[in-house]
């Protein structure tokens, strides 16, 4: 069991972006299968009880699509995605039954409603990481169900529910199983349109950026408390209309319709159709409802043969039916063709020009100090870095480089001291503010993000000098359509900087270790970054590698860049450094060429031990 | 869910102390299954969701075992080797059926990730709560009422009865005993170390498979004797009992810290007391939502819960 089902799974999980169906073969399937969705109702032999199954199928494939955005662009784990869909139904019921007001009217009243709820209680907790978060959502999930069953202020009508809600007027009454069914499905279009639109822009890949590896992410400029706080009210607003739609079919609701059990389905939905996957998410849906309908003739069994089947599912096909394709560079431009575009402007970038001249200091740190839990890391780090220069942090193992980085990209908080960056103090700023600013690093135990090409992973640097928000993405504004290709363009210069063109369109995991350094390279400069700040870039590299490397940052410096690293290869530092600066213990404990490091006696008792020992 | 039957008289006796000692009784259900949790979340760093089935799968053996013509033979063993015989066969079926559902829901899924595994144990406990619902039925069961005579007398002016004695005690023996089994023996440092870090345990010679087989077994062992003994105590089971269990104790679990074994029992005890004493004073309807808020609570000001340290995480 266990070596076929690694075989099979080597076969189905090639690390191949054009592994299983190709993007025109899948196109060919979408429009096959949209049309059987447009017709379906339609066939002969199909009676209402059918199309009452298409109805529900769409009704969680509606939900899918809700939790895929928060689960599945952003990785966050979501298990009681479910209240916000109650919200939005029991909005419907509550406003229709007592105050009259039209079901369609409602629409997106519920989806505010939702929206609204799932900002004000993910808000406090939207910082917990994986299964913690996983943990509050289903608690969210049930204090929502409970709170309807206990009926607070008569509103919910406990157990039973609420009865009699009203249908939906849409020029005609929409009252048979049919127009339920073609208006679903009119939403549903509309919602994944407008959420591929989404995957393809800055808001979708600042999603997955989070999804691969939030610390990268924030490091390079991507708000991730912003995007994964709106992931969730996009979410559950897209949830809440699932409601209404739902009420109003159904007439009346009640607290069973909303269990831990419907949360789970849809989480089951989004992996069964592959992560992040707009048409998975519509294919999970059908297999979830359909399935069951099948089996009803064993009654009591169905649902056991159900749970099998996930199981089966997860060894044999994890990455889902149908996993999500990254789109190609060429695909991302295509979708920008055709219109006409906005006027392209030149890329903001904060940086000040003026007095390039008389002003050499770039970054200084005073007094800088940090210790976690009574062992201090860093303190009293005082340290400079010159305009245009290279300068190296080195010291031996331990001696609080890294943390020295990530208190400078705002990773961590410092207890003492200050950052100057151009004279301006960023020691309480947020890593995504940090990066706004200029500052651009890589990290030591390489973070790329795996399963986006090498072009996505480029443009990510690209965030924070954009500024296109949903709606501009949704619409495909001109200003959108303007920014996007010039941030396209800035990524495939980036690339071919560092010698990646070729590999643009193929997955980050694809490549070879040494290549990934040079990605992680490319995805900092993307960031048009002031300071580039490097984190032993020439780990895992070998000789000749090293030297190639050496060149490539001599010419960045060349091209006005500042260059900031630490690095254990001190045939590197020889190379490439104007400045070096030795740290011991928390602390500075020599500064100066490199020749001279080599001579002094702290030094050498740094890395070597002094005789007394 | 049911109240216990000897609350059932019509007058209002909800002392303090009475519903402390109910808040205990439960609050030990709550911990035998957090262990279970929070042993199997500290190997695999996997939310066991068929967990509560698991127990709820006790439960269901335990009715069987306790009934009908199987019922004559462990009452003729007497009271108290009656429930022993009863306690042990429940414990080592549902930690066979633990080690069964390791192999084949989770061995299998675990190289592709978390998420797949979250899916594959969601699949897992739908089969065993249908697989219940299939063999058992979908009404739920009555648990005989007379296998522990319903003796009320008083503990240090405390009134109890003595089902509550005995679960009470059989509780804090096992817990005693998984507390002694971690903390002291070398398979107990195996378990700990697997948790610490699974690769840096491999290195050093501990057998993984081992300790996961191991945790598999005792941990739903745990849960199955919890599942009779809350049979016991409430007397009407039904075939999806085990989400609600399950998701309490898991709260409790994350109260007292994931993947602290000490802190899962404490979690556990406190979650029953809390609950016992909001619904007495406060109100019955709103106890699950007033105990979600404290989990959240929890996580918002102490994410490690009551008895985990905190990590600092590597960048």
């Amino acid at each position: 069991m266990n070596l076929s089902s690694s075989i099979l799974k080597r076969i189905l999980h090639a690390p191949d972006n054009r592994g299983g169906l190709g993007g025109t073969q899948r196109r060919r399937i979408g429009i096959a299968a949209a049309a059987f969705f447009a017709l379906f109702p339609l066939l002969p032999f199909v009676d209402n009880y059918w199309i009452d199954v298409g109805f529900y199928v769409g009704i969680y494939a509606l939900l899918g699509l809700s939790l895929n955005i928060v689960l599945g662009e952003v990785g966050l784990f979501d298990l009681g995605h479910t209240a916000f869909y109650a919200i939005g139904a029991y909005v419907t019921a509550i406003l229709n039954t007592r105050f009259h007001v039209p079901i369609l009217l409602l629409l997106p009243v519920s989806a505010i409603a939702a929206g609204l709820f799932a900002w004000l209680v993910t808000a406090p907790i939207i910082h917990l990481k994986g299964d913690y978060l996983c943990i509050v959502t289903i608690g969210i999930g049930e204090i929502v169900r409970l709170s309807m069953i206990n009926n607070p202020l008569g509103l919910t009508g406990g157990p039973n529910g609420i009865n009699g809600i009203d249908n939906p007027h849409f020029f005609i009454p929409i009252l048979s199983s049919r127009q339920f069914y073609y208006l679903l499905w009119a939403i549903i279009g509309i919602s994944a349109f407008l959420l591929t639109r989404l995957q393809r822009s800055r808001v979708g890949r600042a999603w997955n950026y989070i999804r691969e590896d939030e610390t990268a992410a924030k490091a390079l400029g991507v708000n991730v408390r912003h995007y994964k706080l709106s992931a969730f009210v996009l979410g559950a607003a897209l949830a809440g209309v699932a409601g209404n739609i739902y009420a109003s079919k159904q007439m009346s609701i009640s607290p069973e319709s909303f269990t831990f059990m419907e949360s789970s389905l849809l989480f089951c939905i989004v992996l069964l159709g592959g992560l992040g996957s707009i048409p998975g998410s519509v294919i999970g849906a059908f297999v979830v409802t359909v399935f069951p309908e099948i089996f009803r003739p064993f009654a009591k069994y169905r649902l056991m043969f159900f749970g099998l089947a996930l199981l089966v599912m997860m060894i044999f096909k994890p990455a889902g039916i149908l996993p999500r394709l990254r789109d190609s560079g060429e695909r991302l431009r295509k979708a920008l063709e055709g219109k006409k575009t906005g006027k392209s402007r030149p890329n903001a970038v904060p940086v000040v020009e003026t007095d390039r001249a008389e002003q050499k200091l770039l970054l200084c740190i005073e007094n800088l100090g940090l210790s976690f839990g009574g062992v201090t890391a860093v303190s009293g780090m005082e340290l400079e870095v010159d305009k245009g220069r290279i300068t190296a942090l080195i010291g031996p193992n331990g001696a609080g480089k890294t943390t020295v980085f990530n208190i400078i990209t705002g990773i961590y908080k410092p207890m003492s001291g200050r950052i100057l960056l151009r004279g301006k103090d960023i020691s309480s700023k947020q890593p995504y503010q940090i990066a706004e600013e200029g500052v651009a690093r890589t990290f030591q135990n390489i973070r790329i993000f795996p399963s986006l090409t090498c072009l996505e992973n480029v443009l990510c640097g690209q965030h924070s000098r954009g500024k296109a928000g949903f709606f501009a993405s949704m619409l495909r504004l001109p200003s959108q359509r303007a920014e996007e290709s010039r941030m396209l363009e800035k990524a495939q210069a980036c690339l071919a900087r560092v010698g990646l063109s070729d590999s643009a369109d193929s997955l980050a995991a694809a490549l070879p270790y040494g290549k990934r350094r040079y990605l992680e390279i490319a995805r900092a400069l993307a960031a048009e970054p002031e300071l580039i700040v490097l984190d032993e870039p020439s780990s895992g590299l070998n000789d000749a590698e090293t030297v190639e490397l050496a060149a490539l940052l001599k010419s960045l410096v060349r091209e006005g860049l500042t260059i900031f690293l630490i690095e254990h290869d001190m045939n590197l530092v020889d190379m490439v450094s104007d400045h070096v600066v030795v740290m011991q213990s928390g602390k500075k404990i020599a500064e100066g060429p490199m020749c001279d490091m080599r001579q002094d006696p702290k030094v050498i008792e740094a890395y070597l031990g002094s005789d007394e020992d | 869910m049911s109240r216990p039957v000897f609350f059932d008289k019509g007058k209002k006796v909800s002392t303090f102390f009475e519903q402390l000692v109910n808040g205990l009784t439960v609050g030990s259900f709550y911990a035998l299954v957090a262990l279970g949790y929070s042993m199997v979340y500290g190997v695999m760093k996997l939310i066991n969701f068929a967990h509560g089935d698991l127990f709820a799968l006790g439960a269901y053996l335990g009715y069987s075992l306790l009934t009908g013509a199987t019922g004559k033979i462990t009452a003729s063993m007497g009271l108290w080797g009656g429930i022993g015989f009863t306690a042990l066969l429940v414990a080592l079926s549902v930690a066979l059926a633990g080690v069964l559902v390791e192999r084949i829901a989770y061995r299998p899924v675990y190289p592709s990730g978390r998420l797949s595994l979250v899916v594959s144990a969601l699949g897992m406990a739908i089969f065993i709560q249908n697989a219940i619902m299939a063999i058992w039925g979908s009404r739920p069961r009555a648990f005989p009422a007379s296998v522990v005579p319903s003796l009320r007398f008083s503990l240090f002016g405390i009134p109890v009865t003595l089902l509550q004695v005995t679960i009470l005690g059989i509780s804090f023996a096992l817990m005693l005993i998984i507390w002694l089994i971690v903390e002291k023996s070398n398979f107990g440092a195996a378990v700990r170390a697997s948790a610490l870090d699974r690769e840096t345990a491999t290195l050093l010679g501990i057998d993984v498979r081992k300790v996961i087989f191991f945790v598999f077994a005792l941990g739903p062992g745990l849960g199955g004797v919890a599942g009779l003994m809350n049979g016991l105590y409430y007397r009407a089971i039904s075939f999806n009992m085990g989400w609600n269990y399950g998701l309490k104790a898991f709260t409790a679990t994350i109260l007292g810290g994931i993947g602290n074994i000490p802190g899962a029992m404490l979690g556990g005890l406190i979650l029953g007391v809390v609950e016992s004493l909001l619904a007495g004073y406060v109100s019955g309807a709103w106890k699950d939502v007033f105990v979600f808020i404290l989990l959240i609570a929890v996580l918002i000001f102490r994410p490690t819960g009551l008895l985990g340290e905190k990590t600092a995480e590597k960048v």
